[in-house]
């Protein structure tokens, strides 16, 4: 039961599936909590995240609800801040900051890099147990006091004059920050330390080179979170006067920290998306990435410049105008390695030969939702649009066309592109694709209505609002229904799938990638030999079998020399 | 409700959840107490005994039927009106009004001059000035706050509403040249992505190209294009950006202060006008803003103008307030509970009906005949203007603050340890150091320090108008 070495000209196939995978390889509660497999740790983030999203949704649920029709439905008005700080704090925290790095990361990075493993597999296990304690205090919250100040945690509200558990809540994001730390060390040593023979810088995976822009991130900027979070605790508790301008502090000042984190954190939610999609694209192409140089080269740049561009989030926050003036002109820096990124996924569809599997589908959804979020992102570099839309549901929409649109659309898409995979098991593609259909037209109907709202001055966190906004917050509620069955029926189709999905082969999609070369689920070990790498877009590389019912080797295929 | 609570019904019933909106949708005659509350904007609330008796006005010698033939005159397709919208029209509503009343913008007066009926989707509501039982309502500027809202409200376009400045449709110019660009680019994008997807759709034997790996013209060519675009629109932004935030010599200066959960307008004379903002037309107006507690964000959408409002920090914007109208002020930076509560609104008016409310505003305290008004009607205006009750209800019911309902001569319990007597000397204590004295509730929880502190706002007579107002209530019921 071992995976047979096989040449390249070799007619045999590759092994497709091995009865003792990397799932079944041991069994007990203890063989998984104390595992250091990168895969089972994935799995275990995977459905630890999706629980968190899954909250997180409820309350979204619960928001637009009660915003349906103007006056107050089924909340009071102090219960709805909570709702709607609780919606964004598990969100950003539990799900989209982990979500694509430390769920299909973990799994997908060393696979890709024919690895057994990340570099620092304990680290690795750790990480995980710090989210798992970020998470318990986030319930601890949930179950205390609650949290009203906004995901933002803005003083002096914060400090001094809520009465919820801000204190269980900042602990545990400050937990949740190194749980991120410690993953993006991993990627980054995993990255430079393991790749196989043959893999240059310039023949990494995009999806790897996107991770390798996040853990960049992850890496520098989120000591700042903690330190912040820290701060903010001290004054809360033993009133040290940094941020509270009753003892002569500074709530800009925490403004100024906080967003030094948050502004390549949002950095590290989309930068690993447009990763998934880089993969996606060329895949159900099957056709070579556009311009690979270009899109490296921009996740990277887009890594360095977020950091420069966090006082954008400060324009109308007493900002002065010199200020002002050099972060909009950072910020716009920033848009065209965005902007190069969605030209080249373009060009990569010409003259491919496109399949719309689910995955494709969700890689799609993102590159039209995040132009109209990326575009809509100009009004708020502009300096004078900025002071009329800043704090309105143009922002709400803007974020949620990025984050939602965005991240999330590429984390679905990555988790069905990387399910058979991760489970071996195959998903109804009919009902993954009407899912994503969905999805797609239930998000669109909830945010777009929010751009106008948001422009006629409608401000955002508000409980209650005036009859002229009705329309478009129920249409706003409407659409935010149909995404939710979509997302249910996406749920739906991937547990079904688990029970009575066909057997996966190694490679269904076709891509050249190597995490594809293993048997599906792979086994504990991931490769019997290191395998060799040639360029990841060389996408004759291998050919469609009839009798696997997926992608082998093409027989006698010499790898043609890229760029 | 409270948030486990919340979370638990949430949980065990999705189902239940939406069930009940559509309840809530269907029957729309049973508004609740909060419901009805939060859509009066706390400014105002529902006032069952003098409110049942009003009903609406009829005024003397107006003939409906010339109104409507009046507005009908030149009309293409002359309206008929029902015999409900007859009754709003003889009570003086305009006939072009009429959309707006059935949508609630437009108030209808009724027989009680401190009483006015809004129609919000088909149900009547009564507002009075004052939501305490079995005392005359005292109409106070910020009572009725929401009505008058409707000028911009069906105005402007399908992105913005109306524009009220110069200044402002320069903004507007500037949103509408980006808003094109995002047209071009998504219309581009978007349609490339449709017709590439089709037209190069997985056929069998048709292989994908695979000689396009790259192309370095074009990739510097687009790289290029959106960076001049960039470039033009970085520098249309900022130069908009500073007309809006440098105000010419001279314009006049408004102080404002922003409070939970209200704004205080200053003039140069001194007067105070809390929530009630009124300037002269066509005038550079100059705002010079604080916050007392937290952070708050002054938005003034028909302006395009917004600056946050910090403690101990002074922030300026200007507007030049161009031709009379009606428009909502906003706080915008998130500030706690009441944060969707925090309007104001802006009256611009010409400059005699300015000079003549300012003298109005100014003497607040004084009744026509030039005499100071009652210590009690001070200290009740006071109660309403000054944001007092949002926090501290007069009903008995249990708010952000305690109630003042029975208040009077009460053992208070404070989260020290210690006591006092509600008395004169601690109400002024209350209001001038709050934080000094923090109750605790019936379950012996501290209300916490959430009290604005009023030290240098509030004059000695409107103190002593608050002692005589909380006096008033003693023999009402408390339900805390």
């Amino acid at each position: 039961m071992t995976q047979v070495d096989i040449p390249v000209e070799s007619p045999v196939r590759p092994v497709q599936h091995l009865d003792k995978n990397f799932i079944n390889h041991s069994k007990g509660f203890l063989s998984w909590a104390l595992t250091l497999d990168h895969k089972r740790i994935g799995l275990m983030y995977l459905v630890g995240i999706s629980l968190s999203f899954f909250l997180g949704g409820l309350f979204a649920l619960a928001i637009r609800l009660e915003l349906f029709s103007p006056g107050m439905q089924f909340m009071d008005a102090a219960t709805y801040n909570q709702v709607f700080t609780l919606h964004g704090a598990v969100m950003v925290f539990l799900f989209i900051i982990p979500g694509i790095p430390a769920a299909l990361g973990n799994v997908v990075l060393p696979l890709m890099l024919g690895a057994k493993d990340v570099a620092f597999p304990r680290l690795n296990l750790c990480s995980f147990y710090l989210w798992l304690s970020g998470a318990a205090f986030f319930i601890w919250t949930l179950f205390s006091n609650g949290l009203d100040t906004g995901w933002t945690f803005y003083t002096p509200y914060s400090t001094s004059y809520t009465d919820t558990s801000v204190i269980q809540a900042t602990a545990g994001v400050f937990m949740l920050g190194f749980s991120s730390i410690f993953t993006g060390l991993n990627f980054l040593v995993t990255i430079h330390k393991m790749r196989p023979p043959g893999m240059t810088w310039h023949k990494l995976p995009l999806f790897l080179w996107g991770m390798y822009g996040t853990a960049i991130m992850q890496l520098l900027a989120t000591p700042v979170l903690g330190i912040t979070l820290l701060l903010l605790i001290m004054e809360t508790t033993l009133g040290i006067g940094i941020f509270d301008p009753q003892k002569g502090g500074d709530p800009v000042l925490y403004q100024h920290f906080f967003w030094f984190y948050s502004h390549p954190a949002v950095y590290i939610m989309i930068l690993p998306a447009m990763a998934v999609v880089s993969e996606i694209i060329a895949a159900f192409s099957r056709k070579h990435i556009f311009g690979y140089r270009m899109i490296a080269y921009s996740s990277v740049s887009i890594a360095l410049l977020s950091f420069l561009v966090w006082g954008h989030h400060m324009f109308v926050s007493s900002e002065s105008t010199l200020a002002t003036l050099i972060f909009s002109a950072i910020t716009f820096t920033i848009a065209i390695p965005s902007a190069i990124k969605v030209f080249n996924w373009l060009a990569t569809l010409y003259k491919g030969s496109v399949q719309l599997d689910t995955p494709m589908l969700y890689a799609l959804g993102f590159m039209w939702l995040f132009t109209i979020g990326g575009l809509t992102g100009l009004f708020l570099a502009v300096l004078s649009t900025d002071v009329v839309l800043h704090d309105t549901y143009f922002v709400v929409a803007h974020f949620h066309y990025v984050m939602v649109g965005g991240t999330l659309f590429a984390f679905l898409g990555g988790l069905h592109y990387w399910w058979p995979k991760m489970t071996g098991k195959m998903y109804s593609e009919t009902s993954g694709r009407i899912a994503a259909v969905t999805a797609f037209i239930g998000f669109n109907l909830a945010f777009f209505p929010q751009f106008i709202m948001g422009s006629r001055g409608m401000p955002r966190r508000y409980a209650d609002y005036t009859a002229d906004f009705e329309l478009y917050h129920r249409l706003s509620t409407t659409g935010t229904l149909i995404l939710g069955v979509g997302l249910a029926l996406l749920a739906y189709t991937l547990l079904r799938s688990l029970f009575g999905g066909k057997k996966a082969p190694a490679n269904p999609w076709g891509s050249a990638t190597i995490e594809w070369e293993c048997p599906s689920p792979p086994p504990h070990h991931n490769f019997d030999h290191p395998p060799l790498a040639t360029d990841p877009y060389d996408m004759e590389r291998v050919e469609w079998d009839e009798e696997v019912q997926g992608y082998v080797p093409t027989a006698g295929h010499r790898p043609t020399a890229s760029h | 409700m409270k948030l486990q609570a919340f979370l638990l019904t949430t949980l065990l019933g999705l189902a239940g959840a939406s069930a009940g909106l559509a309840q809530d949708d269907a029957a729309p005659a049973a508004p609740t107490a909060e419901e009805s509350a939060a859509a009066d904007s706390a400014a105002a609330a529902e006032d069952a005994a003098p409110a049942a008796s009003a009903t609406i006005r009829v005024v003397a010698d107006l003939d409906v039927d010339a109104v409507i033939a009046a507005f009908n005159e030149g009309s293409d397709a002359p309206r008929t009106f029902t015999d409900e919208e007859r009754s709003w029209i003889a009570a003086g509503v305009a006939p072009g009004d009429i959309d707006k009343a059935h949508k609630g913008y437009v108030a209808i007066p009724s027989t009680d001059p401190n009483v006015v009926i809004i129609n919000r989707n088909g149900k009547e509501l009564r507002v009075t000035s004052n939501a305490k039982p079995n005392r005359p309502p005292v109409i106070t500027p910020d009572s009725v706050h929401m009505m008058p809202f409707a000028p911009e409200v069906d105005n402007g376009t399908f992105w913005m509403a109306e524009a009220a400045s110069e200044t402002a449709k320069d903004v507007d110019r500037m949103f509408n040249f980006i808003m094109w660009i995002n047209y071009i680019f998504a219309a581009i994008i978007g349609g490339l992505m449709v017709v590439f997807c089709v037209k190069y759709r997985r056929r069998p034997g048709v292989r994908a190209d695979q000689s396009i790996t790259h192309h370095t013209p074009l990739e510097i060519t687009w790289s290029i294009i959106p960076t001049i675009l960039c470039a033009v629109m970085f520098w249309g932004g900022y130069v908009t950006f500073l007309d809006l935030r440098t105000p010419p010599p001279d314009s006049m200066k408004v102080n404002v202060t922003a409070y939970r959960w209200g704004w205080n307008f200053q003039y140069p004379s001194g007067v105070e006008s809390p929530q009630e903002f009124h300037v002269p037309a066509n005038t550079p107006i100059e705002l010079v803003m604080t916050s007392t507690d937290t952070l708050h964000s002054f938005h003034l959408p028909a302006y395009r103008s917004k600056s946050d409002v910090l403690p101990n920090r002074y922030t300026k914007i200007w507007f030049n307030s161009g031709e009379p109208g009606t428009y909502r002020v906003y706080c915008t930076e998130y500030c706690g509970k009441d944060h969707s509560n925090m309007y104001a609104k802006l009256v611009v008016e010409p400059r005699e009906d300015y000079e003549a409310w300012l003298t109005k505003a100014g003497n607040w305290m004084v009744d026509e005949n030039g005499e100071m008004k009652p210590l009690l009607e001070i200290g009740e205006l006071t109660y309403n203007r000054r944001g007092c009750k949002s926090c501290h209800s007069i009903d008995g019911t249990k708010g952000t603050g305690p109630t003042f309902a029975g208040l009077w001569g009460l053992e208070r319990q404070f989260d020290d340890g210690t006591s006092a007597v509600a008395d004169e000397q601690y109400i002024n204590q209350s209001i001038r150091d709050p934080y000094s004295q923090v109750v605790v509730d019936a379950n012996g929880v501290s209300y916490g320090k959430q009290m604005t502190i009023y030290s240098p706002m509030l004059p000695v007579e409107q103190i002593n108008g608050m002692i005589e107002f909380i006096k008033s209530l003693e023999g009402v019921a408390r339900k805390d």
